[in-house]
């Protein structure tokens, strides 16, 4: 009966669907991204069995945190739980045909080189060399023995990496020194990769580092990022606003569908009532119908949200720094909504049914 | 002739029945007293507006007496409760609407099933008890047609049914061949009595048809809100 009802005015049931679904797909595809995020930046932290990175502290993007080299170097050797640290310094740079793309320089004997996964031709040996990543690969349609131009200057290409970093892997890495001459930064660096001895505690060493040297921070997950970088919170305060703004609109279209199935069905809810239907069995058709418009909506927008985020991936723009991560909470906060919005939408048109009184309802035409 | 004392008992003993709409001006029952007993058929003529629905209203708790004594098989109707008024409606009383009133998403065997679903989870027996009741009816081969494809004696047929769901002991028609051809009516009344009888149903009519007045066991007239005659037969 649930279904007849839902598919009596058809367009509008559809129209209904397609209304809740979009923002479910918002839901879907932004979370997905905004995960992805997450895991990517996670993962970029411990590349290369790096188990803290050390920038500036009190910046609000890490792209603008700039420290002292040698002095940060020298300041992390005194600990005495720090193994190895390795400099890196990151730019964003408009490359050929990329219009951003993630350069980073590093000292061709630290461990952060070291332990690029070349898949292709070798690591640099030179200033005039470099590798790039796999997706920098497929976007910039170039390969070992290509030439690159970076600011001006020529470049080889002599190998391709691969770390399954999305950001990364859409990324270029040339010596240190070349990209601090480059952008005019000579003994400036953005970060330190920091490999700790075994057995050492990465919060002990965080603490020790952020109270023996203010103008630093270590950071050792992507949960500690904000630390350097607020994106990631904006990001998921964003979710949950485009979750709040879907569960509103959605709401209200529900409602609104709902409020006329009930005006339209006013006589026949009144035959309902007249045979002895309950109000609770009136209400309970109503919600019914009601999450069922929810779940085709849940079940349609999360198969469309995932196509839309896979779609991102495709853009050039987004390939470089876009790896939407489907994970089971996300499906599940999509179906909390949609359910959400179905006991939101279908409240008051389920408790109007309930009440109309069953004389009147004979009597509608 | 028998006594009273042999008579069977009431069905419906309703005694200063009062029903006021819109404030008092409308006076729809104006202390009304009537009785019915057991296995009857009963006519309530009267012309429009005289209050004939508003008894069968208050009679099948549909809407509420404001003062008055009505009892059906010895349960006073005042004190009903929500709960207790729609168990009432659906396992004591049958409704027949003068315009049939079938969902109309719903096939013949659906609709008849309605009624209940408000009293048994158990859908192989209300799918049984359907098809059993539209097969008495007369229409075993049209039960999964659609409302808007039935004639309309066919539809009213169904409304017979799906009231007769519940094994009601009152089934309460309120003027059903009003929307349907005499010689569709004349049958469609044939079936009722029928049924009424094969169930031993008491059977109160609502109508304007003194065709279907004369087959009652009695009828009553109706005029503002008061019976002012009786005829039985």
């Amino acid at each position: 009966m649930t279904w007849r009802n839902l598919f009596r005015q058809r367009v509008r049931t559809s129209l209904t669907v397609v209304g809740v679904s979009v923002g479910v797909v918002a839901i879907v595809a932004f979370g997905a991204i905004v995960r992805g995020f997450w895991t990517s930046t996670d993962a970029g932290i411990h590349t290369g069995d790096t188990d803290l990175v050390v920038y500036q502290s009190g910046v609000a993007a890490d792209l603008l945190s700039t420290l002292d080299e040698a002095q940060t170097r020298d300041a992390l050797a005194a600990d005495p739980d720090v193994a190895e640290s390795a400099a890196n310094l990151w730019h964003v740079l408009p490359v050929e045909g990329m219009p951003f793309s993630l350069v980073v320089g590093l000292h061709l004997d630290e461990f952060s080189y070291r332990c690029q996964q070349v898949v292709r031709g070798r690591g640099a040996r030179s200033d005039d060399e470099v590798i790039i990543g796999t997706i920098a690969e497929r976007v910039l349609g170039k390969s070992v023995g290509d030439n690159l131009s970076l600011g001006g200057q020529p470049h080889r290409i002599v190998g391709v990496f691969q770390t399954g970093v999305v950001f990364v892997d859409g990324g270029i890495r040339l010596t240190l020194t070349r990209l601090q001459n480059l952008i005019r930064k000579p003994g400036q660096v953005t970060s330190f990769q920091v490999r700790l001895r075994s057995g050492a505690d990465p919060h002990v060493v965080t603490e020790r580092i952020e109270r023996d040297h203010p103008d630093l921070v270590a950071i050792g997950s992507a949960e500690e990022y904000k630390k350097v970088e607020q994106g990631l919170e904006i990001a998921d305060g964003m979710l949950w606003a485009v979750s709040f703004m879907a569960l509103l609109i959605g709401g209200i279209i529900v409602a609104n569908t709902m409020w006329m199935s009930v005006y339209e069905r006013t006589r026949e809810i009144g035959v309902l009532r007249a045979v002895g239907w309950s109000k609770r069995s009136v209400m309970a058709m109503i919600f019914l119908e009601s999450v069922g418009v929810a779940l085709i909506a849940c079940v349609l927008g999360c198969a469309g949200g995932v196509g839309l985020a896979r779609l991102s991936t495709t853009l050039p723009v987004a390939t470089q720094f876009v790896d939407p991560v489907f994970k089971a909470s996300l499906f599940g906060l999509a179906l909390a909504v949609a359910v959400l919005l179905s006991v939101l939408g279908g409240a008051l048109p389920a408790w109007r049914a309930a009440h109309i009184s069953p004389v009147e309802a004979l009597r509608h035409e | 002739m028998n006594s009273d004392s042999e008579a069977p008992p009431l069905a419906i003993h309703a005694r200063g029945l009062v029903k006021r709409y819109e404030q008092g001006r409308i006076v729809a029952l104006d202390g009304l007293d009537l009785d019915v007993r057991v296995g009857e058929f009963v006519a309530v003529c009267g012309p429009s507006g005289c209050g004939k629905s508003t008894l069968l209203n208050v009679i099948s708790v549909i809407d509420r007496l404001d003062t008055g004594q009505l009892s059906v098989w010895g349960r006073s109707l005042s004190d009903l409760g929500e709960a207790d008024a729609n168990r009432f409606r659906s396992s004591v009383v049958g409704l027949v609407f003068q315009l049939h009133n079938l969902l109309p998403r719903l096939t013949a065997l659906e609709n008849v099933q309605v009624p209940m679903l408000a009293t048994s989870r158990d859908r192989d027996a209300r799918v049984q008890r359907a098809r059993d009741l539209l097969a008495r009816v007369g229409l075993a081969d049209r039960q999964h047609a659609l409302p808007t494809v039935l004639s309309g004696g066919e539809r009213q047929r169904v409304a017979i049914a799906r009231a007769l769901a519940n094994h009601p002991r009152l089934l309460l028609a309120d003027e059903p061949t009003g929307a349907i051809d005499s010689k569709t009516g004349e049958k469609l009344f044939n079936l009722l009595t029928e049924l009424q009888a094969d169930f031993g149903t008491t059977l109160l009519v609502v109508t304007h048809d003194h065709h279907v007045a004369a087959r009652a066991n009695r009828v009553v007239h109706m005029l503002d809100g008061r019976i002012i005659e009786r005829a039985d037969r």
